[in-house]
């Protein structure tokens, strides 16, 4: 059993941002405009953005997840469940796929998909392997859906699981608990973001103690 | 659980065991070492608590070995639906939302139509099924009651699979 503090050694983890795009989060994007609560998401997005910060100065590599639904992946599968509304999100090269909030550094990866989970025909698993990671701190949107998605595909493929709380968003109470139930009864650990920057803020040479034993 | 694969076998749709089986050399780090992990010390290879209870393949069957919660990661399951022409399987088992769910989850991003029995499946906590139930039916696909889709194999015959 690992405690947290080996779970976010810079050198072995990586953050990855879910899906924190227009379409997901503003309220003029697509889901947003189709009704969908996204107050939760903007809420979050400041949480997400120090975080971020936080990372960076850690040492932390940052990936990007970018969904991008294109004419070439909207299988019959796919379109059919849900009724068509993929083809009306997150469309590439459009606004609504943009970042929103959040954004890359030049030298920060972004791996685009086209599913839920992020691994599921994409190159994040070479990226993560080029970079020797082992633990995935996992942020985004929605808590329930892609995060969830890409945290279970993750920890089945090996990687450990740090699920953040409060940088992670869902459009009901309901869904987000019962997304970090899953996740901290059954595929890694549920911790929110001040517990990981602590962790990292006393191994740089504060002289605070790291919030949270696990 | 029975009565409705006996309906399945009836109709001619596929029935597929998964089986988890742990052994040491699928044991990984992150697998064992994830908190006190309950999941990696049960149904170990070779005994008895790894066996089907209730229920159990005949021998035209498959049984597919998993040793994650996904039965498509770095199994054959993939391979054994595609021999199959599978286009739709239809989920049930236990843990509604842990083995069954991720099962589900990820068999709708390789393209398979997705359906969720919600009364064959099963967990450890009402509220996790519940919520399992949900997400499903908003994003992964369908969800059903068993004589739901009976009735509908009653009424047509479908190509299908239950896993």
């Amino acid at each position: 059993m690992k405690q947290l503090a080996e779970l976010v050694i810079p050198a072995k983890s990586a953050v990855l941002v879910v899906d924190v795009q227009n379409d997901y989060c503003e309220p003029e994007g697509a889901l947003g405009k189709a009704g969908l609560p996204t107050g939760a998401a903007m809420a979050m997005i400041p949480t997400l953005q120090a975080f971020l910060t936080a990372a960076r100065a850690a040492g932390t590599p940052v990936i990007f997840i970018q969904t991008n639904h294109t004419p070439e992946t909207d299988s019959a599968v796919w379109s059919w469940r849900n009724g068509g509304i993929s083809s009306a999100v997150c469309r590439k090269n459009t606004w609504g796929s943009e970042f929103t909030g959040v954004a890359p550094l030049p030298d920060e990866p972004v791996v685009v998909k086209h599913r839920y989970s992020a691994f599921i025909n994409t190159r994040l698993d070479s990226v993560l392997r080029t970079l020797k990671v082992e633990n995935l701190i996992m942020t985004g949107v929605s808590t329930n859906v892609c995060v969830e998605s890409t945290a279970r595909h993750g920890y089945m493929l090996d990687y450990h699981i740090v699920f953040l709380s409060d940088c992670t968003a869902a459009y009901s109470i309901e869904e987000h608990e019962g997304a970090l139930y899953n996740m901290r009864t059954h595929f890694g650990v549920v911790a929110a973001s001040h517990d990981v920057t602590a962790v990292w803020s006393f191994d740089s040479g504060s002289l605070r103690e790291p919030a949270l034993r696990i | 659980m029975q009565r409705f694969l006996g309906a399945a076998r009836e109709h001619g749709t596929n029935v597929i065991f998964i089986q988890t089986i742990h052994e040491p050399s699928t044991d990984s780090d992150a697998w064992i070492g994830r908190r006190s992990n309950p999941d990696a010390k049960n149904c170990l290879k070779g005994t008895w608590g790894a066996e089907f209870t209730g229920i159990a393949p005949r021998d035209s069957e498959p049984v597919v070995i998993k040793h994650r919660y996904s039965a498509f990661v770095n199994t054959r399951l993939d391979s054994v639906l595609r021999t199959l022409n599978v286009e739709n399987i239809i989920v049930l088992g236990v843990a509604t939302n842990v083995c069954v769910e991720s099962t589900a989850r990820h068999g709708f991003m390789l393209d398979y139509n997705t359906v969720f029995v919600s009364d064959c499946s099963a967990g450890y906590d009402q509220a996790a099924h519940d919520m399992t139930l949900r997400t499903h039916a908003m994003h992964f696909g369908p969800v059903a009651t068993a004589q739901e889709i009976v009735d509908t194999w009653a009424a047509t015959h479908s190509v299908a699979a239950a896993v």
